[in-house]
């Protein structure tokens, strides 16, 4: 038996599950306040177009979608889809890595 | 003489079949939601991209609904159970140990906490005053 | 004294192969006593009421691994399993999970001692010593990293407690991966690298989904779950240092 490629998604999968741990909540947070508060509350747009900003969130959204691809693999799996796990793998890291490159297209402004 | 040995299948509900099982499930489901925001946080940014009418347009149409505010309260509570959990499983996974002895887990974890703690709290002083 | 001897029930899975073709429970009402466990209670049948009931058991006190059972749906020492923490209900007893059985509570273990040989759980020295030039030493420190994982009685309550292995019978395991870390930190060890073709193998390590099930049933709190994530951490580093610096030192 081999050894397994694996650590090449688990690497994103474990550097997600920090950085969507740590970041999301507050971002959660802050969304519902933007929610009740709306546009004249705070300035959300200029906040958005921040480089620094768009370089957090393009790297949390694109480990946060690692993490939870990986995830929904595993669960998949182990409610009895065996028999298919390398399509349903490859389904779910290839949606990581299209939103990967969607982030980066939205983030460098590129995609408006 | 060998005798025939008797198999028991594992059910496909097997995951409903204790309490502890059940909350590892429930944890495993918050990956949806990290999932879920991930894309929001995606969409958002495009809306930023589309100048200042289009992204006021999405602000009130889109964000400030009922259905937004519904789905950000779901999303909180299960990205919220994501981190407790991802948090309460750091010391299982670090083994940190000082010299010859291990770390009590509970400090590893209220590290965890702590830095959670500080980094919202620095992005809401970031963000606030704007 | 009890005036009045008071009773318990066992609902005790049978399987006779040379006599029936299906599985079925058997009831026996055996004496109540405060200080027995399951296993008191399994012998007080097999000796004064069904000779036939199969099972097995050594030293009694939780240290050899054998009396490993389902004991209302948890894997459970019987000798650990205390009769007052389930009076005056039924107590249901069976054969591990995800075992086939042989007869009645016995199952086969073969697959575990097997996996336990494929993963070479023993100690490889790094370097071998004659006896003339003294032990292996090994500072406290060292002695630490990995003694938490020696504590194994090979008693497989965490393969009957794990779904994955339930669902994957290819799976290592929890306990013989948690015996190859046992190894691999050991300082006196060196066989890591020889070890890791199948701890990081798709049926070793990467198998596991950290459900947890493993570490909380374990009774001497071996922790084969905290084995099994920090070893994924190791090769996963490992992994991309022969990625990136593939000319680096094996």
């Amino acid at each position: 038996m081999a050894k397994s490629n694996e650590p090449l998604v688990w690497a994103p999968f474990f550097a997600g599950a920090g950085l969507s741990a740590l970041l999301m909540p507050v971002l959660i947070v802050l969304m519902l306040a933007a929610s009740y508060s709306g546009p004249e509350a705070f300035d959300l747009r200029g906040l958005l177009n921040n480089w620094l900003v768009r370089l957090i969130l393009f790297f949390l959204i694109s480990l946060s979608l690692f993490h939870a691809v990986h995830r929904i693999r595993f669960i998949l799996v182990d409610l009895g889809l065996k028999s298919a796990s390398g399509l349903i793998a490859a389904l779910c890291y290839g949606f990581a890595v299209m939103g990967t490159l969607l982030a980066l297209l939205v983030a460098t402004g590129v995609w408006s | 003489m060998k005798t025939k040995e008797y198999i028991r299948p594992i059910p496909a509900t097997w995951w409903l079949h204790n309490r502890q099982v059940i909350q590892f499930m429930l944890r495993e489901m918050s990956s949806f939601f990290v999932l879920g925001f991930a894309i929001f946080l995606l969409v958002l940014l495009y809306a930023a991209n589309r100048g200042p009418a289009a992204f006021r347009d999405f602000d009130v149409t889109v964000l400030q609904s009922g259905w937004i505010k519904a789905y950000l309260w779901i999303t909180l509570i299960f990205v919220g159970y994501h981190s407790i959990t991802s948090f309460n499983a750091a010391p299982t996974i670090m083994a940190p140990r000082w010299g010859e002895d291990k770390i009590d887990p509970r400090v590893v974890i209220a590290a965890n906490y702590g830095l959670w703690l500080i980094v919202s709290l620095v992005i809401l002083i970031f963000v606030l005053p704007s | 004294m009890d005036h009045e001897q008071r009773t318990i029930t066992l609902d005790v899975f049978r399987y006779l192969p040379e006599q029936e073709e299906q599985p079925r429970f058997q009831s026996y009402t055996v004496p109540y006593r405060e200080d027995w466990v399951v296993l008191d209670a399994l012998n007080h049948i097999k000796d004064q009421m069904d000779g036939t009931l199969s099972y097995r058991w050594s030293c009694r006190m939780g240290v050899c691994g054998s009396c490993g059972m389902m004991v209302n749906g948890e894997p459970k020492l019987t000798c650990a399993a205390f009769l007052k923490d389930y009076y005056p209900n039924t107590i249901r007893v069976e054969p591990l999970t995800n075992f086939p059985v042989i007869r009645d509570l016995i199952i086969n273990l073969e697959d575990f001692l097997h996996k336990l040989k494929e993963l070479k759980t023993w100690m490889i020295p790094k370097e071998t010593k004659a006896v003339s030039e003294g032990e292996y030493l090994q500072t406290p420190e060292q002695l630490a990293s990995f003694k938490q994982f020696s504590m194994c009685i090979n008693c497989m309550l965490c393969y009957a407690a794990c779904p994955v292995y339930g669902i994957e019978p290819k799976f290592l395991g929890p306990a013989a991966i948690a015996l190859a870390q046992r190894y691999n930190l050991d300082s006196r060890d060196g066989a890591s690298a020889e070890r890791a073709e199948m701890v990081a193998s798709s049926e070793g390590i990467w198998e596991c989904t950290f459900i947890g099930e493993c570490s909380r049933v374990c009774p001497k709190h071996v922790d084969p779950a905290a084995a099994i994530q920090q070893a994924k951490v190791i090769n996963t580093m490992d992994w991309w240092k022969s990625v990136l610096l593939p000319w680096g030192k094996k």
